[in-house]
């Protein structure tokens, strides 16, 4: 970790086993409603052209020659943050044996975030009217696939907050005001303002990293200190909500409070907990209601351990809607009872662990758990560390945990004709 | 065992064919701490009709036998194995497609148990007629929630129109009826014919010891008595002969409609290097054609043709073998026509130019080495294109060897009107 500026960190994480250069940076600002779609729409523009490129042919053939340098932005909600990232992957030119690619991607990085396609204090007109509709299609879209819909249905009933109810990418209600000057200031306070990332993973050194970076010419700012943790409300009312569309099958979603927050208190239990209970085929809902009672395909939880959300999906017939729920709270009960098997609890740890062991084995997955740790501001955290603490956690703790689990929020999605 | 050294890449294939007839493939990876193991049959939704081990004459399956297995070896005598791999620190999966079943499976630790595991669970089946009976209404709802799916709909049609009398017309799963009408005894016979060892191969790759694993397979395999190997005598039955559906559409409960541009191909009965060479010029082609470099993909964009939904694919497999390009659109019509017309006039496409070719080719070049970094993606591209010679890390070689005037000679070839269809979803008004 080398702090460049105030409020600019860069992670250098060198390795030799893969054969590309990953490069990120994270643009961090505090999640506000009114900010989120305009960041989608500024990610979008700067993935699309850049001023010395200014047609996305000429963008990506500058790519190409790049040997297939790959580049793209995405938003993401982390907790009270939101996120606006650069993604890049090249080859590391050690393997086709020519020189200066990395350089090159690291200019053309430069010109992407420096000098946009900006003329007379606006995005390019054309281009940004495009990506508008670009971004309207793939909210319409949302609608078009059952279980993400049912998913954001869920989310919008189970949060208060305009900020944690829409999707992490924004709403199309805000398509129609935002302008392309708009954005041009959005991005400018993004380069000003936001707490800045930037992760390199590959074979590289320390110098020559900061050799390239010397032209990324980063303000410094004001260090971004609020808790990235969504806590829990205390509405004890559970909410519900049903909608007919024509389909086939029936989707039921339920969404739970949680004190389970990224390496908090009761971050391991609820690791172990998650993994008992749904996020994994040898699960008590998959056991169950897939494998026993044959009711569905597809059942699984999941943790938002940014926003200490438990949310359960299942894709089932209508006929065995209030089956499914009910089964579901009662292996809710089995675990607060601590109704479950040391089988089943080794089980999930040595699954978990697993999965820990594999994070180095890919430099995007390196970079996003160093990027969680760095939120939370526990950056010397290890993989073995995180592993130790897994292997600590007693049954008694999981079961405690589970008894801190309340439902909020039940949506349904069921077919006209039930 | 045979070694292979790639040295440009850095990277070795180990490969054996044991006695029973298993196919082995093993590329070990250097600093990885992970194993990704792979076991699949050739065996799929279209292999319906068959003469079954043992006997003399064809008969013909219900669809869907080929998948319901896949579900059905999850269950052993020591109960669900997904709990056993679990317990070893290995997460299980398995998919099936029109010509193959693949078990997939990661691990850490515990390399020789997992590797056994994988092995026994398929070839040690344990079915029981009411477990048969009990998987009915699991797969029923498989099947009830691709059909709310409309990309789902969308591949299904297009294939449907290309292919009316061919059994890959059918979804994996089978129909609600033919999955019903499944026995126990029909599990067996399609079981005995099709994960005969020489019908299987395995594939490891990461972090493994290639000599000590061979050991342990070879040990795990003698401990097993098979019949001996024999050809599997399949039959696709397209007799009617029934020309291309031209154009067709449905309408379902989406906001946006989609579509998608079929061309139904005749190569996939090339040779081994034929074949390997053939796939890598379509792929070339299409993005030439219709790549992020090419006009036509901005000119498509720039009047809102299309959206970030766009892609394009070649798919070949045995048996068949098509294009499909297309995604959401606000004019499903006019995008559609715009592809026809791309293609079929693809020699005077102002994308077909030897300097776009050059620089789609770097790309291509670069891109394949960076794939490399995924354990996952390699197993994968081992299973999709299952050669004795030819495999992914022969693909920078034969990609260099390719002219620009061998791809106008295939896109001359493949791109034909009358083999050319589309399928439409459109919007329920509400």
């Amino acid at each position: 970790m080398i702090k460049l500026q105030q409020g600019i960190v860069l992670h250098i994480l060198p390795t030799s086993k893969f054969k590309t250069i990953s490069i990120q940076l994270r643009f961090r600002a505090p999640l506000q409603a009114d900010i989120i779609t305009k960041r989608t729409l500024l990610a979008n523009m700067l993935e699309v052209n850049s001023k010395y490129y200014p047609t996305q042919i000429d963008f990506r053939k500058k790519l190409s020659e790049l040997y297939g340098a790959t580049f793209f932005t995405d938003v993401a909600r982390y907790g009270n943050y939101h996120v606006l990232s650069l993604n890049v992957d090249c080859v590391d030119e050690k393997i086709i044996q020519k020189n200066g690619i990395f350089k090159e991607v690291m200019t053309f990085i430069h010109q992407a975030i420096f000098v946009p396609n900006v003329c007379h204090g606006k995005f390019h007109e054309a281009t940004f009217a495009r990506e508008v509709e670009n971004l309207r299609d793939d909210y319409l879209s949302r609608y078009d696939d059952k279980a993400v819909y049912a998913d954001d249905k869920l989310n919008a009933l189970y949060f208060d907050l305009p900020e944690h109810q829409m999707l992490s990418y924004g709403q199309i209600s805000d398509l129609n005001d935002t302008t392309s000057s708009e954005t041009y200031e959005t991005y400018l306070r993004m380069i000003k303002e936001d707490q800045i990332d930037i992760f390199i993973v590959g074979n590289v050194t320390e110098e020559e990293v900061i050799l390239f970076m010397q032209s990324f010419d980063f303000s410094p700012r004001v260090p971004l200190r609020r808790d990235p943790f969504y806590l829990r409300d205390n509405s004890s009312k559970i909410r519900e909500e049903t909608e007919r569309q024509e389909i086939n099958q029936t989707i039921l979603t339920m969404g739970f409070t949680t004190p389970v927050y990224y390496h908090g208190n009761y971050y391991y239990a609820g690791l172990v907990f998650n993994g008992l209970f749904g996020g994994m085929t040898h699960s008590k809902l998959f056991q169950t209601v897939r494998e026993e009672e044959n009711i569905a395909y597809a059942i699984s939880s999941d943790i938002d351990a940014f926003r200490g959300l438990l949310s359960v999906e299942a894709g089932i017939d209508y006929k065995d809607i209030k089956k499914t729920q009910s089964l579901i709270i009662q292996k809710l009960q089995e675990i607060q009872e601590g109704h479950f098997t040391d089988d089943e609890l080794f089980q999930t740890k040595e699954l978990l662990k697993s999965e820990l062991h594999q994070i180095d084995d890919s430099p995007h997955a390196m970079i996003e758990n160093r990027y969680s740790l760095s939120l939370i501001e526990q950056n010397d955290l290890t993989i073995d560390d995180w592993i130790e603490r897994i292997d600590g956690v007693k049954r008694e703790e999981v079961a405690l945990l589970a008894q801190l689990i309340n439902l909020k929020a039940i949506f349904k999605l069921i077919g006209e004709n039930n | 065992m045979d070694m292979k050294t790639y040295k440009e890449l850095n990277e070795v294939i180990y490969s054996d064919r044991l006695k029973n007839g298993l196919t082995v493939k093993m590329i070990p990876k250097k600093g990885y701490h992970s194993v990704y193991a792979v076991l699949f049959t050739e065996f799929g939704s279209i292999d319906h009709e068959f003469i079954p081990r043992g006997e003399k004459k064809y008969q013909t399956f219900p669809y869907g036998v080929a998948h319901f297995l896949e579900h059905k070896l999850f269950e052993t005598r020591a109960g669900d194995i997904s709990q056993v791999f679990s317990a070893q620190g290995a997460s299980i999966n398995a998919y099936t497609s029109n010509t193959k079943t693949v078990f997939l499976c990661s691990f850490t630790k515990n390399k020789r148990q997992n590797i056994e595991t994988l092995l026994d669970f398929v070839q040690e089946p344990f079915f029981s007629d009411q477990s048969v009976e009990d998987e009915k209404s699991i797969i029923s709802q498989e099947i009830l929630m691709y059909k709310d799916d409309p990309d789902w709909i969308l591949t299904q049609g297009l294939i449907e129109n290309l292919y009316p009398d061919h059994p890959v017309r059918i979804d994996v799963a089978g129909t609600s009826e033919s999955v019903e009408s499944i026995t126990l005894d029909m599990l067996n016979k399609n079981y005995l014919t099709f994960y005969h060892p020489d019908n299987l191969q395995m594939v490891l790759v990461g972090n493994i010891d290639p000599v000590e694993t061979l050991q342990w397979i070879k040990h795990n395999q003698g401990k097993k008595f098979y019949p001996k190997p024999m050809k599997i005598e399949r039959m696709i039955n397209t007799k009617s002969g029934k020309p291309v559906t031209k154009s067709r559409n449905i309408t379902v409960s989406v906001n946006l409609a989609k579509v998608s541009v079929g061309v139904k191909g005749h190569c996939f009965e090339l040779g081994e290097k034929e074949a390997f060479r053939h796939i890598l010029c379509m792929e070339i082609l299409l993005d030439l054609l219709f790549g992020e470099t090419s006009a036509n993909y901005l000119s498509l964009y720039d009047k809102n043709l299309i959206d970030d939904s766009f892609s394009y694919d070649y798919i070949f497999e045995r048996g068949f073998d098509y294009v499909s390009i297309g995604g959401d659109s606000r004019l499903p019509k006019e995008l559609a026509e715009t592809i026809q017309t791309i293609l079929l006039n693809s020699s005077q496409n102002p994308d077909m130019t030897p300097a776009h070719f050059s620089l789609v080719k770097k790309k291509m070049i670069g891109e394949s080495i960076q794939s490399l970094n995924s354990l996952g993606y390699i197993a994968q591209e081992f299973v999709d294109q299952p050669f004795s010679e030819l495999t992914i890390f022969d693909y920078l070689s034969v990609l260099k060897s390719i002219s620009f005037e061998e791809l106008q000679h295939v896109a001359k070839d493949f791109f034909r009107a009358d083999q050319m269809s589309v399928f439409t979803v459109d919007p329920k008004r509400q």
